[in-house]
């Protein structure tokens, strides 16, 4: 998978490249719209990462231009502006998903993951987890073949844990696809705290195997494995 | 207003007295001058007539004696030593015989009363003529006179308080229509500093004092205008700036966690600084936040306080779970307006979680929507805290404001949540105050006028 970014500050830009690289993608890194465009036209990338603060030509310009010339890959779009103009706007000149900075590292990943798949009709996973098993259409969750008596919302956390195993899921992915909330606040932030401590008393307390993890600092997992390092 | 009537009132007075002092001098003048005009008049009257008796007297004393039964001078009387020569008819008919018989007693003409209550005015004068002295009495019934005087005082009595309450009307009309420019100001000014500081008062071009004014008005406008752009454009300019930088050490961080060669303790040292950076970026969010409110950068729609209420507190339920405590949400009225449903929420889920935060475990926290009286909405918030003193009651909204340090920096936050309710409530024209709760504990009370009022 090959990956463009385009991002003019070279720091987060190189985060960026070694980040994506570790994941296994082939990443350029190119820091203006013009570099871009000339990469888009000599090279074949399956996906392209655009910062909207430019230098020259500034990025949803230079979105139009590439959806004008007809190129139709993914183009997630990295933003410090924050308001639902900028939104609109961005997703209308041919965004397919975009991220407010400062973003989460991992919810990249994940708004990658789902890019890349989209248009691959591929089999969904059945949500399982070691002994862990989740039925969706009953919001029924086994472990070692045991009921779990879980909340609808600790149903969702855990599904979507389930649903990202192996990678790190940050706050804020939890805060908008789980709490459906736009923007993160201190309460919120307990509340999550709260239900992970709840679903780790249903789902791990009783069992050897510890399934939910959490990562300082970035946000938490669900895996069997018991590498101590995070594992993305 | 009041003070403005006030100011009307007293221009009215002050006109009407400086009006009354005029009139009243100007009357005693008249009146004094017409009073010494008339006396004048018969000064001369009594001048002319001594000549014409002393000169029959003199000259002609037969026809001293027609004249006492009919001619020009009416009333005199001639004395020779102390018996009457002559006295003319209307002399017998004026009761004065009795009173003037001393000596040389008018030399200058003199007024005198009868004991009937006429008024006559007199003089002598002696005349030797050989052996003998003459003394001459003339006189003139004054009445007429004083009667004319009288109708003068009556007509100036009768002028003075009509003119005087016709002045104040008048003073009073003026004076509104020489204030009522302040009105209009004041109107709009209260509009412009209420509603939006981009407004400006309409200036005439007359040249005038009141044109001044609102000019000086227009100016002030400007600069607090300015003044305000320019701190909201800071802190979201400042927010923006730092987002470049938190987003490097954030990716910086999180990639280098991604790696599989790094120590345990380089682990939590990176984690520990996420974790800080995290909390750095939300205070940036608040700020953010905050400049919008303060900039009433609104993304209205219709929303329902009660739902958004049930909707905070479902939400939040989890965390009053883990302190055994309950909340109790007494939903007694609605209402529908027109809200950033983002930013008001995010007011009363701090609210909400302060309550929580502050409570002991195992007590009630109460949420109750009701409305008042006068048609305002309320919603009050109490908890069963320590509660806070009255001195802090204003700074807790202060922004980065921590009541008792140490505690609350342990129980995390940015130190900008109920500055964030304060100013969200106050771009929806609410209000929110801190009360002291009957139970215990503070009892935050937020009141959102009645639409009326708002529209």
């Amino acid at each position: 998978m090959r990956v463009l970014v385009v991002e003019d500050e070279r720091k987060i830009a190189d985060a960026l490249k070694r980040g994506l690289e570790t994941e296994g993608y082939e990443v350029i890194a190119v820091s203006s719209g013009e570099e871009g465009f000339f990469c888009l036209n000599s090279e074949s990338f399956d996906l392209m990462l655009l910062d909207l603060m430019l230098p020259g030509r500034d990025g949803l310009e230079v979105l139009q231009t590439i959806r004008n010339k007809g190129f139709s890959l993914p183009v997630l779009v990295l933003t410090g502006r924050d308001t639902v103009e900028d939104r609109v706007l961005g997703l209308d000149s041919g965004a397919d998903d975009y991220l407010v900075k400062p973003f989460a590292f991992p919810e990249l990943l994940a708004r990658m993951r789902l890019l890349l798949r989209r248009g691959k009709h591929e089999t969904e996973k059945p949500l399982a987890l070691a002994d862990l098993e989740l039925h969706l259409p009953t919001h029924q969750a086994l472990r070692n073949e045991q009921l779990l008596d879980l909340t609808s919302r600790e149903f969702e956390l855990l599904a979507y844990l389930l649903k990202h195993q192996g990678h790190v899921v940050s706050r804020e992915m939890l805060a908008h696809d789980v709490w459906k909330v736009r923007e993160r606040s201190t309460p919120l932030d307990n509340v999550i705290d709260v239900n992970i401590a709840r679903l780790r008393r249903k789902v791990d307390d009783p069992f050897p195997l510890k399934l939910i993890r959490t990562i300082r600092g970035v946000g938490f997992m669900a895996t069997a494995s018991d590498d101590h390092a995070a594992t993305q | 207003m009041l003070l403005l009537s006030n100011l009307r009132i007293r221009f009215t007075l002050l006109y009407g007295a400086a009006l009354i002092v005029t009139v009243l001098i100007f009357s005693i003048g008249i009146y004094v001058f017409v009073q010494r005009m008339l006396i004048n008049q018969i000064n001369n009257h009594l001048h002319k007539d001594l000549a014409t008796v002393s000169g029959y007297l003199l000259h002609d004393q037969a026809g001293l004696f027609k004249l006492a039964s009919m001619g020009p001078v009416h009333i005199f009387r001639v004395r020779d030593g102390n018996r009457d020569l002559v006295a003319s008819e209307q002399w017998k008919n004026s009761e004065l015989t009795g009173l003037l018989d001393g000596g040389d007693f008018a030399a200058q003409p003199k007024s005198i009363t009868t004991p009937s209550r006429r008024l006559y005015r007199v003089q002598s004068q002696l005349f030797p003529l050989g052996e003998k002295l003459y003394q001459v009495v003339v006189a003139h019934e004054e009445s007429n006179y004083q009667r004319t005087l009288n109708t003068l005082a009556l007509i100036i009595l009768l002028a003075f308080p009509v003119s005087v309450a016709l002045s104040l009307v008048v003073g009073y009309l003026i004076a509104g229509r020489v204030l009522s420019p302040i009105t209009t100001i004041t109107a709009k000014a209260q509009e412009i500093s209420a509603e939006n500081l981009s407004a400006r008062l309409p200036v005439n071009n007359e040249e005038n004092e009141f044109a001044t004014l609102a000019t000086v008005f227009n100016l002030t406008f400007s600069r607090l205008e300015e003044s305000f752009e320019r701190l909201r454009c800071f802190t979201a300019d400042a927010s923006h700036e730092l987002r470049t930088p938190l987003t490097a050490i954030r990716s910086i961080g999180e990639t280098a966690l991604q790696q599989q060669d790094i120590s345990p303790e380089c682990r939590e040292t990176i984690g520990s600084m996420l974790e800080e950076t995290d909390r750095l970026a939300q205070t940036v969010e608040s700020l953010l936040l905050l400049s919008r409110a303060d900039g009433s950068a609104l993304n209205k729609e219709p929303a329902e306080l009660g739902n958004l209420l049930a909707d905070v507190i479902e939400f939040l339920s989890v965390l009053a779970e883990e302190k055994k405590q309950e909340i109790n949400f007494e939903r007694l009225t609605s209402l529908h307006l027109s809200a950033d449903a983002c930013m008001l929420r995010r007011a009363f889920l701090n609210l909400v979680d302060n309550a929580i935060k502050y409570s002991p475990e195992q007590t009630t926290i109460t949420v109750k929507l009701f409305r008042e009286a006068d048609g305002s909405t309320v919603v009050e918030v109490g908890d069963n805290g320590s509660g806070i003193p009255d001195a802090e009651k204003e700074k807790v909204f202060d922004r980065f404001y921590r009541l008792d340090n140490g505690r609350s920096r342990e129980k995390g936050g940015t130190g900008l949540g109920l500055s964030i309710t304060k100013a969200a409530v106050e771009a929806h024209g609410g209000l929110v105050t801190i009360l002291d709760n009957p139970v215990g504990g503070a009892l935050f009370r937020v009141v959102f006028p009645s639409p009326k009022q708002d529209s």
